[in-house]
């Protein structure tokens, strides 16, 4: 008897400790296959423009400078940029967030009558689009142009995070959670805000990473709608840079003048993308503390 | 009458009164704009605007259907879309497996940092990126190949049948730890009760990923499937356009890049109703698509979009 | 009665200005004795740091009395216009008063112009064009004849002219450079014939002319965007005209060339070059920074490149000034011609419906187009930015051209700064300003220097009749975009396929020019003969 327990024992962890291994190998390594692109990216950042343009930087920044960096900040641009991103990141993802909640839980309950026709109505518009020009003149007609609101208003509610929050609603509330707390003569609302919020912190988390990301990569909206440079995001300011290293000669005059702007764009290219991201990287680490496991099944039991 | 109203909708009127603002929203933001799909059916000029210009009925879906590019672009597009789809689609749910199964926290939260970073890399930067690092000659797969063989390695890059592959798997590498961070989220929904209760009873590590958190992940990775389907035709324009050369070209030319180098031709005359009645067609496509999975997965499994 | 009078002059003062300013006359300065307020539109160009701090601005302002707001706007040129159509579609009320950049072509200015979005200048280029005639004049260019490049088909003018002259990159869409070092060292002329040229190319793979003992030297070297450019202009020069569109005149016949035999000929050689090893076979698929990084390489690697210039190099690299001009090629049947495109004005300031002082507008922009504001909007001040050449000093293309010598630049061009505007708004760089640089032996990182010497056979054997300035009505517009582009890539993709080998030139030509009927060729050709015969028979 003790003897097949030892030797079942034994066999468990050496195939675990292979699992563990393998797993281990398996992440460590593709984590290494995409550090090497960021590092480069940060070297080139730090190196002279000349290196980067003539392909030098390969693994570690040659020829430091900073001279991309100082470009980048003494550009008023760059800061009324960053100004405006944050303003619009954090508004927008409020109203995103909220909107989505709203929108997903009830479709995510059981007996709604008519749920299936509410989310085909919400999943259509995520298929067929007006298109670029019908979207401009309700903008105009809402008389929302050049302002905070087109900013925020026209993508309140993403279709697939509002699913993604709908599913998470119906696999993680349980009905007989609602119900219990009916019996104590809880209503919609107050289960809603009592109980499903609290519960949901992890999706909540996950939504709200991803709307705010969406708005601080958001490039679009603001060169469509938007005519006052001062309101503009700091995207755009990014983006005019890219455009520029990849621009059509014959697009330009003088074909001398493309060779400079791209060797422009070569020097602050890396920088700023340097620049324009980090803020937003170092969102992540403090959405993962909402990951925390089994949250939920405590309340249950009570 | 009234009664059985009450009866019906009554117990639920909160429920409805939460979905008055997201409707409100979808009409305005979302429904109305749709009024300018017309534009596919008529000769749109901007001088006359939405409304004045003239109807041509089915003339650009013809003009499009007919088209001397069509029936490569389309194809070109659903091959890369599809192919995608079967490559980048389970590789975000593995490494959230995996990932879950690693105990040390602080190793985690760091892989999990650094796997999503390449997500926010443009395009632009993205494609520079593997231009140079597959160059034959000044890149590090030409020197190692060169190496390896001794000999000058192939140009991927002029080869149509290594298009797609460069494609779909640059694309992999730079989301997949961006797209894992939904399937993390829901694994920490699984109690840990179940694993304890699976340890007690002698299921291996492996065995426990297979059995329970799998299954948890389920529904996300069904709805996640449902949704995809909705973008088939969408894929990206920016990233094969800078991609394409003129000796790839019969393989990397899709619906986007076909559009924009119609729609945009000489001297920017923008033709909207062509690229609208394209976008259109397009539409179409991709709501057959997830119309027809959504009800097989609610056939098969009780998980649906509607 | 007298008190009538008054209330008489009071009011008629007051009806006057409440219309238009009063303008002084064209020439003078200020425009008005009024400062006028404009807002204008400007592509956000990453060259200059603040459009409203910029110098010249600061200078515009003092010298016209007016006072300018900036609107940037995107600054690629399709987002551009697709914003500005936005705007036209939804009324044009948030318009600003001036627009400036490249917009469009003249088929897109007219129907701008016919909306009502912008307004016509016609009147005022008739009497009120003061600075423009006087630049024109000292180029020895009259008014009457440019104004024909900017007056659309229904005979208006919606805008401010911009002439951009350089000699220089006329000439310079079929140009291939080599390393002068190289030839010297192996004795070699630049080559004459298209089989000169083939040795020279491959004296190149075998002589070791770098010196280090291996056979890294590439010969033959472009990268992908060039390859529809110089590398196939230069190439097939010997054998058959080949330009933009690939359109050769023919006696007032416009005829596509990329499925006559002569094109098969070219082909053919180019193929043979590619099969011995001439030619980089990444030319095709890399992108330039990789061709700038083998270009960088130490030694040096490349022999010959199709590009129009050596800029790409770093601007601390001195071998930019040792790559000199090619001459085009003398072919087999006799055929030698290069690619010369003649600049011609455009468009370049338009002036929209919501501006109040149309014919200050105006003004404004004449006075862009003076000497001193073209000199400044590109160079830089006189005198600071740039120095008039000395009384003996030798122009760069003096020999090639025969322009004097003009002016030495000190400041250089292309890094952001707040002195000028640049290139996108009305100017009139004068030919002989911008190839009137004045030789500077001890610049040794200019790469304009060694063109400028290199060049007088360019000038020669260039092609008389090029194909430009096409501007179609929107008939032909309808035919030309639905099959220009599909004709283009084919033409593109097929040159590629035949010269690396995939296609065979011999076989596979028949069904590749049967290809084209298939895809239209005579609708589209047709489309772009009726549009040449309206505007030049």
């Amino acid at each position: 008897m003790t003897k097949t327990v030892s030797v079942m024992k034994v066999k468990k962890s050496r195939e675990d400790k292979i699992f563990y291994a393998v797993s281990y190998a398996f992440v460590i390594l593709l984590t290494l296959i995409v550090l090497y692109p960021l590092i480069l990216i940060l070297s080139c950042s730090f190196s002279s423009a000349n290196a980067v343009s003539t392909g030098k930087v390969v693994l570690f920044p040659v020829d430091w400078s900073l001279v991309g960096y100082e470009t980048v900040f003494k550009n008023p641009n760059v800061w009324t940029g960053y100004k405006n991103t944050l303003i619009y990141t954090v508004l927008g993802t409020l109203v995103n967030v909220s909107m989505t909640l709203i929108c997903a839980y009830p479709l995510a309950r059981k007996k709604l009558p008519h749920k299936g026709i509410f989310t085909f109505f919400i999943t259509f518009t995520m298929l067929f689009n007006g298109g670029l020009i019908p979207s401009y003149l309700v903008m105009r007609d809402l008389k929302i142009l050049n302002t905070l609101w087109v900013m925020i208003l026209p993508g309140a509610i993403g279709v697939t995070q509002m699913i993604v929050a709908r599913t998470f609603f119906v696999n993680t509330i349980p009905e007989e959670l609602l119900e219990a707390t009916q019996i104590d003569g809880c209503d919609d609302f107050g289960f809603f805000f009592r109980f499903v919020l609290p519960l949901s912190k992890a999706v909540i988390a996950v939504i709200a990473m991803q709307y705010a990301i969406v708005h601080w990569n958001s490039y679009f909206n603001a060169f469509i709608y938007l005519s006052d440079s001062k309101k503009y995001p700091l995207q755009i300011f990014l983006r005019e840079i890219l455009v520029m290293s990849n621009i059509d000669v014959s697009d330009i005059a003088d074909p001398d003048t493309a060779i400079a702007m791209q060797g422009m764009a070569d020097l602050l290219k890396y920088s700023l993308i340097v620049v324009a991201t980090a803020p937003i990287l170092c969102v992540y680490p403090f959405i993962q503390k909402y990951f925390v496991k089994g949250v939920m099944m405590g309340s249950l039991k009570g | 009458m009234g009664g059985r109203f009450r009866k019906k909708y009554g117990r639920y009127w909160q429920l409805y009164v939460f979905l008055i603002l997201p409707v409100i929203y979808f009409v305005i933001f979302q429904y109305w704009p749709m009024f300018g799909l017309q534009i596919a059916f008529k000769k749109f000029s901007i001088a006359k605007g939405v409304w004045g210009s003239p109807w041509v009925g089915l003339k650009y879906f013809r003009k499009f259907l007919t088209a001397y590019q069509f029936r490569n672009v389309l194809v070109n597009t659903l091959t890369l879309s599809f192919y995608s789809l079967l490559a980048s689609f389970p590789f975000p749910i593995l490494f959230a497996l995996v990932l879950n199964v690693i105990e040390k926290p602080r190793l985690k939260k760091t892989i999990q940092t650094i796997t999503y970073m390449p997500h926010f890399i443009s395009v632009v930067v993205l494609v520079g990126m593997i231009m140079q690092v597959f160059h034959p000659l000044i890149g590090v797969y030409g020197y190692v190949m060169r190496n390896l063989t001794g000999s000058m390695p192939k140009d991927l890059f002029a080869d149509p049948q290594a298009f797609p592959h460069l494609y779909v798997w640059s694309g992999v590498w730079q989301n997949f730890g961006y797209n894992s961070i939904i399937y993390i989220a829901a694994l920490t929904s699984v109690p840990s009760e179940l694993h304890e209760a699976a340890e007690v009873d002698g299921a291996s590590r492996f065995q426990r990923v297979l059995h329970i958190d799998f299954p948890a992940l389920l529904p996300t990775i069904t709805i996640m499937l449902i949704l995809r389907m909705g973008h088939i035709m969408s894929i990206g324009f920016e990233k094969t356009y800078l991609m394409q050369n003129s000796l790839n070209l019969s393989k990397s030319e899709i619906i986007s890049t076909f559009v924009y180098k119609i729609g945009l031709g000489s001297g920017a005359s923008n033709d909207y109703s062509y690229s609208t009645a394209i976008g259109m067609f397009n539409s179409v496509v991709n709501l057959l698509l997830i119309s027809a999975v959504n009800w097989v997965s609610g056939k098969i499994s009780e998980n649906s979009l509607w | 009665m007298r008190k009538l009078l008054c209330v008489l002059i009071v009011c008629c003062l007051m009806f006057g200005t409440a219309y238009a300013a009063e303008l002084n006359a064209p020439g003078t300065l200020p425009i008005s004795s009024e400062t006028i307020h404009f807002t204008i539109g400007v592509p956000n160009l990453a060259i200059v740091e603040d459009w409203e701090t910029n110098e010249q601005t600061l200078k515009l302002e003092k010298d016209l009395n007016v006072d300018l707001d900036f609107v940037l706007l995107p600054s690629d040129k399709n987002e551009r216009i697709q914003k500005l159509e936005l705007m036209f579609m939804a009324g044009g009320d948030d318009l600003p008063d001036i627009i400036m950049g490249d917009n469009g072509d003249l088929s897109n200015i007219i129907r701008y112009g016919e909306m009502g979005m912008i307004l016509p200048t016609t009147e005022y280029y008739k009497n009120e064009a003061y600075w423009t005639t006087d630049t024109l004049t000292e180029g020895g260019m009259t008014l009457e004849d440019e104004l024909r490049y900017i007056t659309c088909y229904d005979g208006e003018i919606y805008g401010v002219m911009q002439y951009n002259g350089s000699p220089n990159n006329c000439y310079s869409e079929s140009r291939a450079m080599v390393y002068e070092p190289w030839l010297k060292q192996l004795g070699l002329e630049k080559p004459v014939t298209t089989d000169d040229f083939a040795d020279m190319l491959r004296a190149f793979r075998d002589k070791d002319p770098n010196g280090n003992g291996e056979a890294d030297e590439i010969p033959l070297m472009s990268y992908n965007d060039y390859i529809q450019r110089n590398f196939i202009r230069f190439l097939m020069s010997p054998f058959i005209y080949t330009q933009e569109n690939y359109f050769n005149w023919n006696d007032g016949t416009i005829e596509f060339v990329a499925n006559t035999p002569q094109w098969k000929e070219g082909i053919k050689w180019i193929h043979s070059l590619y099969e011995e090893g001439l030619i980089l076979p990444m030319s095709f698929t890399q992108d330039r920074n990789s061709y700038t990084a083998i270009l960088s390489e130490e030694p040096e690697k490349v022999g010959v490149f199709a590009m129009f210039s050596a800029s790409n190099l770093g601007a601390t690299d001195a071998r930019r000034a040792d790559y000199i001009c090619l001459d085009p090629l003398l072919g087999p049947e006799g055929v030698r011609n290069g690619v010369y495109m003649p600049r011609i004005p455009a468009i370049r300031m338009m002036i929209t419906k919501n501006c109040k002082e149309p014919e200050a507008a105006f003004r404004l922009g004449d006075y862009l187009c003076s000497q001193v504001m073209s000199l400044w909007t590109r160079y830089g001040e006189e005198n600071v930015d740039w120095f008039p050449a000395a009384e003996d000093a030798s122009g760069v293309y003096e020999d090639s051209f025969g322009y004097k010598a003009f002016f030495t630049v000190v400041t250089s061009w292309g890094v952001l700064q707040n002195k000028w505007w640049g290139v996108d708004t009305p100017c009139i760089i004068l030919d002989k300003w911008s190839a009137g640089q004045a030789k500077n032996e001890a610049d040794i990182y200019n790469h304009t220097f060694p063109i400028g010497r290199s060049m007088k056979k360019t000038v020669e054997y260039a092609n008389k009749h090029p194909i430009t300035g096409l501007v179609f009505t929107e008939e032909e517009q309808e035919v030309v975009t639905e099959y220009q582009a599909t004709i283009n890539d084919y033409v593109l993709q097929s040159f590629s396929e035949f010269v690396t080998g995939i296609k065979n030139v011999d076989t596979d030509w028949d069904a590749y020019v049967e290809e084209f009927n298939r895809m239209g060729l005579s609708e589209y050709m047709g489309a772009v003969q009726s549009c040449y015969d309206r505007m030049y028979k």
